[in-house]
């Protein structure tokens, strides 16, 4: 089915006809209301339409905190394309490879971005089109580049095109155990079931001012922007240089919402940002991304004292999120075994199970398997029909498509869902989620260790902050091994510390005894 | 010691501790060249506090300004109370 009511970028489009001066974005000190960004997004769009006349292509955003990224991924919306968002700190190989596997036909750069692609792996390969929606960038030779002047000399896309719902609306990678990055695929249908799931709970308003905290590759990102553009609000992007503490950037710019990992309360909490009463504007404060701690919960609250607190749930093959329970000093709400708060509640739609491993659906109380189901489910893994056949199924007395998460929970007889771990190694790093097996595939291959193991360690404040490696004697110097693994993999892969055992213990299964691995680093942390 | 000597000191051992062995320039990129990260930064913060008696509950708080040895020592003049 066909039309323009399935465009994303269709509400953005209406609030800028019907009231085109007000607020749309903040980025790079600058305001831009409805009319002016919508002005420069049908300019874009119209070069789009030209290269692409029937759509479906997928535009790279390689650009970050700056207006061009806004630009490039609305009018690749708009001109009936797919974004695909693009972290410019990766290393260059893993860039590259998303690259690749997203079949993207053209990048949007900015100018803090242009330089990446002057890497020889960039020139050697395929020559990439480039476009720089506004001003001019320092661009290598063996790139196409299309500047401002180009796209201003074809005619504008007016309106957005009318798509079919399942139209990929952006694709989003998450790191693979195969040891090569997934690529997740929500539909246009996806996306516009969890926007209109996210207003009917959070009621959105077009005074509201959204945090633009999240990184574009990491979807609440989806949220952050689209969320308030369906409302004719405002998203505010928080500059790179203030990532850290935020607080002043909430106070300065009197945010309404804010959209963040856990990780940014113990920050600021530690730098004692986080005074009671500090936060006053905020009436909406939702964390997603790792367990949210009872007394992290309750020290946002002190300081957003007028706030809503919510911790929210959902992995990226469902569609951003699609649980949420909000913070009380209700006991109810929290889960009890761990001291972080429950994940609650499905969105309005969204169907969720515990389910064993037949698949059958257990009694509350009963921890297996989450499975959620509905109209938030993504099509699968892109160009990985085994590995999305073992995730996206279909349970016993359903008809629905569902996702087995791979996390572990339960429900209680009041219907809230409760986060008990994973099932699989899976890690969430300073909120990034990474597949050990992908870190140690590399690291096998690089130190020629006949063992390799990758635990999440340092923990703090019940969080990983960052990976440890045990490995059995290598052919190389760790500090060589560590520099290679940093020209492949993302910082937030790359163990901090790596150590030699002799060999590494196994369980009875004759596995790795990852937690035997883990019961050595407490050890060493206990006794200094 | 001097203030530089003694951040200068405190941040090498942080690099070492990310298991960063060589000298850097007290100009250098620590943050935004990715040779720390932000649990780094808290490190810094933490020492700052203990060290020069830092009070970061009022201060407008920009990663830029932790990025070298130079801005770390400029940040600590302009923020030590009197």
């Amino acid at each position: 089915m066909s039309s323009i009511g399935h465009n994303i970028s269709y509400d953005f489009y209406r609030h800028a006809c019907e009231q085109g001066q007000r607020t749309a974005l903040y980025v790079d000190e600058r305001k831009w209301n409805y009319a002016e960004l919508a002005e420069q997004v049908a300019c874009l769009a119209g070069w789009f339409k030209s290269r692409f006349p029937s759509g479906g292509a997928n535009i790279g955003i390689l650009a970050n905190r700056s207006a061009e990224a806004y630009i490039g991924l609305l009018a690749a919306l708009w001109s009936g394309n797919s974004y695909v968002p693009l972290n410019s700190r990766l290393p260059a190989p893993y860039l590259r490879t998303i690259i690749n596997r997203a079949e993207v036909e053209c990048l949007v750069i900015d100018h803090h971005t242009s330089p990446i692609l002057n890497e020889p792996l960039f020139r050697e390969q395929r020559a990439l089109t480039l476009i720089s929606p506004l001003e001019a960038v320092e661009c290598s030779s063996g790139h196409l580049l299309i500047d401002r002047r180009i796209i201003s000399s074809l005619p504008r896309l007016e309106a957005p095109v009318a798509v079919c719902s399942d139209q990929t609306a952006y694709i989003i990678f998450t790191s693979g155990s195969t040891g090569l990055p997934k690529g997740i695929a929500p539909t246009v249908a996806n996306v516009a079931w969890f926007l209109n799931a996210t207003q009917e709970r959070y009621q959105l308003r077009e005074n509201d001012r959204l945090s633009q905290f999240n990184d574009l590759p990491w979807d609440p990102s989806v949220f952050d922007m689209f969320s308030a553009w369906k409302v004719g609000a405002a998203s505010y992007v928080v500059p790179s240089r203030q990532l850290f503490a935020p607080a002043h950037f909430i106070r300065e710019h009197e945010l309404t919402v804010w959209y963040s990992g856990p990780v940014q309360i113990h920050q600021l909490q530690r730098m004692n940002q986080l005074k009671p009463g500090s936060l006053p504007s905020l009436r909406l404060s939702l964390f997603v991304g790792e367990p949210l701690l009872r007394e992290a919960a309750l020290n946002w609250q002190r300081a957003a004292c007028n706030s809503l607190v919510e911790n929210v749930y959902g992995p990226t093959e469902t569609t951003v999120v699609c649980l949420g329970q909000p913070f009380s000093d209700d006991p109810l709400c929290v889960t009890p075994e761990r001291d972080h708060i429950a994940i609650g509640s499905p969105y309005h739609g969204a169907h969720v199970k515990i389910v064993d491993e037949q698949k059958y659906t257990l009694p509350d109380g009963e921890i297996g398997e989450i499975a959620i189901g509905g109209p938030m489910v993504t099509p699968g893994y892109r160009q990985a029909p085994e590995l999305t056949a073992k995730s996206f199924v279909s349970l016993p007395g359903s008809k629905e498509h569902w996702y087995l998460t791979g996390d572990l929970g339960y429900r209680t007889t009041q219907g809230v869902f409760h986060f008990m771990g994973r099932k699989d190694n899976q890690l969430q790093v300073q909120g990034v989620r990474v597949e050990p097996e992908e870190v140690e595939c590399h690291l096998r291959k690089i130190s020629a260790s006949a063992e390799v193991a990758v635990i999440g360690w340092p923990v703090e404040h019940g969080l990983v902050a960052g990976l440890t490696a045990f490995i059995s004697p290598p052919q190389l110097e760790v500090e060589e091994i560590r520099r290679q693994l940093g020209t492949i993999l993302p910082a937030i892969m790359i163990p901090k510390q790596i150590d030699i055992l002799p060999q590494l213990p196994r369980n009875r299964n004759h596995k790795i005894d990852r937690n035997a691995l883990r019961s050595i680093l407490e050890e060493r942390q206990e006794t200094p | 010691m001097s203030d530089q000597g003694i951040i200068s000191e405190f941040i090498h051992k942080i690099l070492r501790e990310h298991s960063y062995d060589d000298v850097v320039a007290t100009s250098e990129s620590l943050i935004l060249s990715g040779l720390l990260d932000s649990l780094a930064v808290i490190h810094i913060v933490v020492f700052l506090e203990e060290h020069f008696d830092i009070d970061f509950s009022n201060i407008y708080f920009d990663q830029d300004s932790f990025d070298s040895i130079d801005k770390i020592l400029n940040f600590v003049q302009t923020n030590k109370p009197e």
